[in-house]
This record gives structure tokens, C-alpha cells and sequence, in this order.
């Protein structure tokens, strides 16, 4: 294929092309309450070609590798009407790479037959039927690729990644109905089901705790964050304000920030690839352009932003290998990977020490920021209140809401261990990938936490 | 297809070939100039075979994979345990999908159009971001039943984001009919980034109207999640054992795939069932769910593929909310206007409480909208504010796939 590919290019006339194929392989269960919902088995083909003329871009995709000529061509095209109006793109200087990446799995999917996968699937969710739980949904997917991507520069790099996601969740019934759920995610294969009972059983108890959880106070407060959100934190309201296509389109309030203070000497952020295995990590990014890592902010100081090839040279900075495109139908755009907040040096006892009335917030359900201005909102699975530096009753719809010029420095702790590995899709513009997220605990002095049963604050 | 239907037949007891069609164009701006122009197409099969009162599912994106995707399926239908009875033919309602002149754009059609949009934003505001896209779809549903259906729709999408100071305005478009009105939507993005600019938060308990964007994406976290036959089997709806009791005020709510090209509207739905009008909840009332083969009821003919390599599951064609009586909801002495929530998918989903952020809203004094709000929290439970609707406005407004109007109830703003 890397033949036919580079016969292809060679005939363009065009300033820059380059094409992104794949084909993949993908499996699937899902079992509700224990018993098989759906299996389903399949492989495709798609690719992308993109162009670069005049400083102009064009875009043409199909899922018929016969197409690849006539998509370099359309491609091309679509470059020239781009032209008439063009943002005057520019791609920032990129090594020549070339190389073959692999994978390899403990148990790669395609060694083990689909029939022993959801027997596997099938005992994990039997183990979940427990007391109390009404009702619970197993979902395991794996897949397994072929990419190859090659540039008109001379870049030639394949990949074949392995990938795995599991996720379980769990029902219980009060006045209403509640849910909790666990996942992992990774570069990994049939090896992600290993283990996996005690995620079930906690789930289930995360589940019933939720019924006897109630609402938290609303106010500005102490709270202690634990790794999961804190991973929100880095990567919703600070990895997306420091990605590069937003801060050279004046969607960022960390532009013209770099070596600002913008946080306490506790905050460190980093961004990174490279990490083995990880759900985020990636050895070339859709430009070719190899995966590093890039410190964020630094003891508080904003350092670097994440960048494509065209933002790197906006700033005139390097690329950072953060140019990736959901799969090669899309438009490589500016994205995150792994994004973590650094390890601190403070135990867990010291992170809740002297908090008289604070909420210790678990988990998350999900986040979203605004880089425009820095707000940021997220909610979190549960929470627990703090009394007198003590956790005590459980909550739930914990939510908390800030804006990270103020909430970074008011950054008073990290703790010594960091948790990486909380797995998830991220979207912008229409386009999805794998990352993570994560970091130790951290204590943050004063935040606003939102309740929402107002006059049933149980402080 | 009528090949691989063949093949598939010989060694089961029914089985479906879907291929989906697709092809999609976009041109996109950022700040007034021209980030990319881009065409993607792409063909595929789903197949579902049923041997020995079990259902397997495949698919492949190449033909020359057929055989071996029917040898899988034949494998995965002896774990599953839904066995779905595929349908004989049946007539279907003619709906209008389809627009010749969404077809016949060309990119300096498309190039000519994002220019009048920005125009339109620029007349108010910056013009942050701007596209045009459209689509062409064609779906063959086949079975061994004898059912050969056929469908073809067109989409057409116009978006803005103006920008003035940090407050920004969105519009859009999105039907599957043409819309040479694109400057609207470019002026309307900028009208309310620049209504919007200067936005303050504040704290409030009162008269609050949600426009009905805002309500359809409360709609989808919530109640048409609850109406879905799949959750209902499962046990994971709120609304379970609910089929005659009251669950809202007294509007009416149904799916109904005929709207005139409605961007959910349709004659069949992915598994070659006609699609119906179908009631949710009648004054009220819980009166049905929306379900798909795979259902322990029969097929309301939600069943949809988001993709020829998705498995059906039930969606929503249109949905569209009416009220027993109208009046104008902004005609209070004092109250807010929410034109823009932001964070959906932090909302609790099951219990319907949320604490949302507020992109875009305004004070509204003596049935006037008067100064912009943002940066606070509205908050509250999705399922009390249908039970506590104070009135429904006098106009509906149809973007997308939900028709109705914004309403009013007694709320709570959280500010910072």
C-alpha cells in the first residue's frame, strides 16, 4: 500500500500532500443485566488525502482505496477554491520520519475467538447481579489497525495499534433512578477483561451509595479534588485553552500568556504521548510528526501550547506532534493526549488538613469550559463532605465552577501520588479521540460548589 | 446486494443488507477567511443474519470482504439470544428528504454562500467561525422477506459564531431543504454576540424562559431518553411502568417522521419499517414509547443506524412539542431569558437535576429583553420544570429536529 501511495503523490504538482489510510478490524459486546444484548464483527477501509497549495487547503476522503488518485486530484481542487479567500496556511518544518510501529498486545483480539471473549463478558456481568442493583449494562469493544501515513516531504510511517475498552454500569432505584459507572481504556487487547470483577463490584457499591447521597452545600468553599478530577481540570479547562488553533484565534484567554504566572507553585501540567499504552498515546500524530512531551505550566508559569504543523509555524515554535484527526475521513485539528497534573510531595492526610467544612469531590461525570474566558463547569460522580478535616457523608450532583486564572492559583496542595488513566473520548469540531487524564489529589483553597436542592444544605 | 442476500440466505433463516451511501461537502471559515474545503464520500453494508431464532450482526466497507462478514455474522448469531423478525414489505408514506438544489451546489456555490454569512455576522460583530455543508445520503435496506426499500435525502447546514468582546452569538440552519436565507444566519450570530457583550452574572429566583433550543437539548438528556423501548426493556428509564399516569403539564409531545424536510424526517426507518406519527405523552399522559424490532414491542419504526458499521438502535425522527394554550412568555414585569446553556452531558441524565452554565441570556424588565447575562448557573430539576410550565409562547421555532415553542416556568440562577 506505502508503494501505491507514494506512486500516487509523486505525480501531484501541489506544495504539499499527504495521505492518512487505515483499515481496522472492530468487535463489540454489549450484555444488559447478564444477558447478550448485541455482538457485532466488522472491517473497514478509509483514507484521506489533504493538500496544501498556495497556502491554501483541500480536503477529499473516501472508503475505496481505487479512489486514491482521483481524491489526490479533487483534493487539489478544492485547495484552489480555498485559495479565493485563504487564511494563508503555512506548515512549521518537521523532521523526515520513518518508521514502523507496533503494538503488542498480552492477548491480541484477533487470538482470541469472540465466543471466549463474551463468556469472559458473560461471567463479569453475572457477578454484578447483586442486591439493590436494578439494572446493569457491560459494554467491551476492541479493535485493531492498520495505519500507514505518507507525506510528499518523504515521511513513511505505519502503525498497527491495539486498542480495548471496557465499560460497566450500574443501576439502582430510589425516587429516581441512578446510575454509576467504571471504565478502563487503553493500547491493550483482550487482557483489559483481566481482573475486572473487583471494577464490577465497585461499581455496584458506588451505585448504592448514591441512594443514601444527598445534595452538597452551594457556596465558595475548601475542596480536595482526587485524581480523576483533577485530570478534568487539566484537560477541560486548561489542556483545551492551551491548545494552539485556539490561542492564534484569540479563543483562548491564555493568549500572550506564555511565562505568566497563572497559577501557585503547586501546578505543574504536562501533556504526553509517549507514555506506554495509555488510551491517549500515540507514536506520530496524523502529520507524521512524532509524539513528545509538552510541559503546560510549569510551578504556576505558563510554558508551552500544544500544536499542528500550520499552528507551530503561526507562533514560529515547533510542533508539538498534537495534530490529530478522529480517523482519516477528518481534518487533522489541534488535540490533547494524555494531560495530567504533576505529582506533589503532600500526603493524603496533609491535602485535608485544618479544612473545617469543605466538600472531597470523586470522580466525574463530565466537564465543559469555555478557553474564550476561562470559565469552566464540571460535575462530579459523588462527593463526600469534609468536617474538621474528616470525610463524612456521602453526596451527590456535585458540581464545581470556576475560572482557571483564579481557581490555578488558588491551588494550596498536590498530593504524592499521581493516577493516570482515567480514559475517554474527547470532542471538538465534530471529531472524537481516545485520551486520558489525571494527576494526584489537590487541595484547592476556595471554589465555588453547586448544589441544587436549595434550603437542604447539610451543612 | 441481491448477491450477497443470496449467499446469506442459503445458510440461515432470514437475513438484511443495509448499505448506506454517503457523501458530504464543507467549506470552513475562521475568522473570515477560509480554513478548508472539504468533500469525503463513503459506502458500506451492515448485515444482520437470524439462524436458529438468534440474531448476528456483521459489516464490511469492501465487497469483496461479503463472504467472509456473512461467516461472522453466522458465528455471532449463535451467541445472541434477540431473535428479530425481519419485516414483509409494506407501503410507505411519501416524505419530503430531498432537495435537487442541495445536490446541484457546487464549492464556488458554497465558497459564495460562507461569504454571505460573514458578511451578515460582520454587519454586528467579528465573525469567529462560519460553515457550509451538504450531504447526500442513499440507503438500500433488503431482506429475505422480499422487502426492497430505497430512500435518498439531501442536508443542508448554515452555521456562525460572531464574536464581540468575549460574548459570542450562535446561529444555525440545519434541514433537508436548501436555505438561500444564509445571511440570517450569519446577521443573527452577530446580533446576539453584540446583544450579549458586557454579560454579567447574577442571582435570581423567578419568571424564567427557555428558548425552545434549549428545551430540545433538555428533551434529548431526559424524556426522550425515558420514551426509548431498548431502556424500557432494559429497566433504565424513568418512566418504566408509567403507560397512563401523568408525567408533565398538559402538552403533547410525538415523534413524527413527516414533517416536511425535517432533519429527522423519513418514510422508513434503517430496518425497513415504515416509519408513524407517534404519541409520547398526550395531555400529559404517557401514552407510548418509541421502539425498533429489537423491542418487546412492536416496531414504532424507530430503528436507526448511525453508520452502516452501528448495529440499529432507537432514535428520535422529529419530535414535536404543543401546548394546550400560547401567550406571549416574555410579558413579565421581571425575569430571564436563557437563549444558550452550555455542559448538557454534565446534567444527571437519571435524575434529571442539572446546574448548567448560561453561554447566552437576558434580564427581561416589563416584557422586554434588557441586559445580557452570562457566567451563572441555572439550576433546577428537568422533570419538576415540566410539571410547573407557567405558559408556552405564542410562536414555535423549528431548527433542527424539534418543533416547538420556548416556555416559561419559576426557576432558580445561581451567580458566582
Amino acid at each position: 500500500m506505502m508503494d501505491k501511495i507514494r506512486k500516487t503523490l509523486d505525480k501531484t504538482s501541489a506544495d504539499f500532500a499527504e495521505v492518512n489510510m487505515e483499515k481496522n478490524w472492530n468487535n463489540k459486546i454489549v450484555l444488559n443485566n447478564a444477558e447478550v444484548d448485541k455482538v457485532r464483527s466488522g472491517n473497514r477501509t478509509l483514507f484521506g488525502v489533504r493538500v496544501l497549495n498556495n497556502n491554501s487547503w483541500g480536503f477529499a476522503s473516501s472508503n475505496d482505496p481505487d479512489d486514491l488518485e482521483e481524491c489526490v486530484k479533487k483534493a487539489k481542487k478544492l485547495a484552489k477554491v480555498s485559495s479565493k479567500n485563504s487564511i494563508n496556511a503555512r506548515l512549521a518544518e518537521s523532521p523526515i520520519n520513518k518508521g514502523k510501529y507496533k503494538i503488542k498486545p498480552e492477548k491480541h483480539p484477533n487470538d482470541i475467538g469472540i465466543d471466549e471473549k463474551l463468556e469472559r463478558c458473560l461471567e463479569l456481568s453475572k457477578n454484578g447481579q447483586e442486591k439493590n442493583i436494578k439494572s446493569t449494562t457491560l459494554q467491551y469493544l476492541d479493535s485493531h489497525a492498520k495505519k500507514v501515513y505518507v507525506n510528499t516531504e518523504g515521511t513513511e510511517l505505519t502503525y498497527k495499534p491495539v486498542r480495548s475498552f471496557f465499560v460497566y454500569k450500574a443501576f439502582t432505584q430510589g425516587n429516581k433512578l441512578l446510575q454509576a459507572s467504571k471504565r478502563d481504556a487503553g493500547l491493550k487487547g483482550v487482557e483489559i477483561l483481566d481482573g475486572k470483577e473487583k471494577m464490577v463490584k465497585e461499581t455496584n457499591k458506588k451505585a448504592r451509595l448514591l441512594l443514601k447521597s444527598r445534595s452538597p452545600p452551594s457556596g465558595k468553599m475548601t475542596v480536595v479534588i482526587n485524581p480523576k478530577m483533577a485530570g478534568t481540570l487539566a484537560h477541560e479547562a486548561i489542556g483545551h485553552a492551551c491548545e494552539g488553533d485556539s490561542v492564534i484565534n484569540g479563543k483562548s484567554i491564555l493568549q500572550g500568556k506564555k511565562e505568566e504566572k497563572i497559577g501557585s507553585e503547586k501546578v505543574t501540567i504536562k501533556d504526553d504521548p509517549t507514555l506506554e499504552n495509555f488510551f491517549g498515546s500515540y507514536p506520530f500524530d496524523s502529520e507524521g510528526v512524532e509524539g513528545q512531551e509538552t510541559t503546560l505550566i510549569k510551578e504556576g508559569r505558563l510554558k508551552n501550547f500544544m500544536h499542528s504543523r500550520e499552528t507551530a509555524e503561526k507562533e514560529e515554535v515547533k510542533p508539538t506532534g498534537n495534530g490529530r484527526a478522529q480517523n482519516p475521513s477528518h481534518f487533522p485539528l489541534v488535540r490533547m493526549s494524555n494531560t495530567f497534573f504533576c505529582e506533589g510531595d503532600q500526603t493524603e492526610e496533609e491535602l485535608f488538613e485544618g479544612i473545617e467544612k469543605g466538600v472531597y469531590v470523586h470522580g466525574m461525570k463530565g466537564g465543559v469550559s469555555n478557553t474564550n474566558s476561562g470559565y469552566f463547569q464540571f460535575a462530579a460522580e459523588y462527593g463526600q463532605l469534609i468536617e474538621n478535616g474528616e470525610k463524612t457523608k456521602p453526596l451527590r450532583d456535585v458540581t464545581l465552577v470556576g475560572n482557571i486564572m483564579k481557581t490555578l492559583k488558588k491551588v494550596s496542595g498536590a498530593g504524592k501520588e499521581k493516577m493516570l488513566g482515567d480514559p475517554g473520548i474527547c470532542g471538538k469540531a465534530g471529531q472524537s479521540v481516545p485520551v486520558t487524564d489525571g494527576g494526584p489529589s489537590i487541595r484547592i483553597e476556595s471554589i465555588l460548589v453547586g448544589g441544587n436542592k436549595n434550603g437542604k444544605n447539610p451543612l | 446486494m441481491e448477491k450477497i442476500l443470496c449467499k446469506a440466505e442459503k445458510k440461515a433463516e432470514s437475513a438484511e443488507i443495509y448499505r448506506l451511501n454517503e457523501q458530504n461537502s464543507l467549506i470552513r471559515t475562521s475568522q473570515g477567511k477560509i480554513e478548508t474545503s472539504k468533500t469525503g464520500k463513503s459506502k458500506g453494508y451492515g448485515l444482520r443474519i437470524t439462524r436458529n431464532s438468534s440474531t448476528g450482526y456483521s459489516y464490511f466497507s469492501e465487497k469483496k470482504h461479503a463472504d467472509k462478514a456473512i461467516k461472522t455474522a453466522l458465528k455471532l448469531a449463535k451467541m445472541n439470544k434477540n431473535p428479530v423478525e425481519l419485516p414483509l414489505t409494506k407501503k410507505t408514506r411519501k416524505t419530503k428528504t430531498f432537495d435537487k438544489k442541495i445536490q446541484e451546489l457546487d464549492f464556488d456555490d458554497l465558497a459564495r454562500l460562507i461569504r454571505r454569512i460573514n458578511k451578515g455576522t460582520n454587519r454586528h460583530a467579528e465573525t469567529l467561525k462560519s460553515q457550509i455543508s451538504t450531504y447526500i445520503v442513499k440507503v438500500r435496506v433488503i431482506n429475505s422477506r422480499g422487502t426492497d426499500l430505497q430512500k435518498k435525502s439531501t442536508s443542508f447546514l448554515a452555521y456562525a459564531v460572531g464574536k464581540k468582546k468575549k460574548a459570542t452569538g450562535i446561529d444555525y440552519y440545519f434541514k433537508k431543504k436548501f436555505s438561500p436565507k444564509v445571511t440570517e444566519v450569519g446577521e443573527k450570530a452577530g446580533k446576539i454576540a453584540k446583544k450579549s457583550a458586557g454579560g454579567k452574572p447574577l442571582s435570581f429566583t423567578g419568571d424564567i424562559v427557555i428558548d425552545p433550543e434549549v428545551l430540545s437539548s433538555f428533551l434529548e438528556k431526559t424524556v426522550l431518553r425515558d420514551v426509548n423501548g431498548k431502556k424500557i426493556d432494559k429497566g433504565q428509564s424513568n418512566w418504566n411502568e408509567k403507560i397512563g399516569e401523568k408525567v408533565s403539564d398538559e402538552f403533547n409531545l410525538t415523534d413524527d417522521p413527516f414533517l416536511d424536510y425535517g432533519a429527522g424526517t423519513t418514510s422508513f426507518d434503517d430496518e425497513a419499517v415504515p416509519t408513524s406519527k407517534t404519541t409520547l405523552i398526550k395531555k400529559g399522559v404517557l401514552k407510548n414509547f418509541l421502539d425498533n424490532l429489537e423491542t418487546s414491542r412492536e416496531s414504532t419504526g424507530n430503528g436507526f443506524r448511525s453508520n452502516y458499521s452501528s448495529t440499529p438502535s432507537i432514535d428520535t425522527t422529529n419530535i414535536v412539542l404543543e401546548p394546550p394554550e400560547r401567550e406571549n412568555v416574555f410579558d413579565v414585569k421581571k425575569g430571564v431569558f436563557v437563549k444558550n446553556l452550555s455542559g448538557f452531558h454534565n446534567m444527571n441524565a437519571s435524575t434529571g437535576d442539572f446546574a448548567l452554565n448560561i453561554g447566552t441570556g437576558f434580564r427581561i424588565k416589563n416584557g422586554k429583553k434588557t441586559k445580557p447575562v452570562r457566567g451563572c448557573m441555572l439550576t433546577g430539576n428537568f422533570y419538576n420544570m415540566i410539571n410547573k410550565i407557567k405558559g408556552f409562547h405564542e410562536e414555535d421555532e423549528q431548527k433542527t429536529w424539534f418543533k416547538g415553542p420556548a416556555i416559561r416556568y419559576k426557576g432558580k440562577i445561581v451567580g458566582s
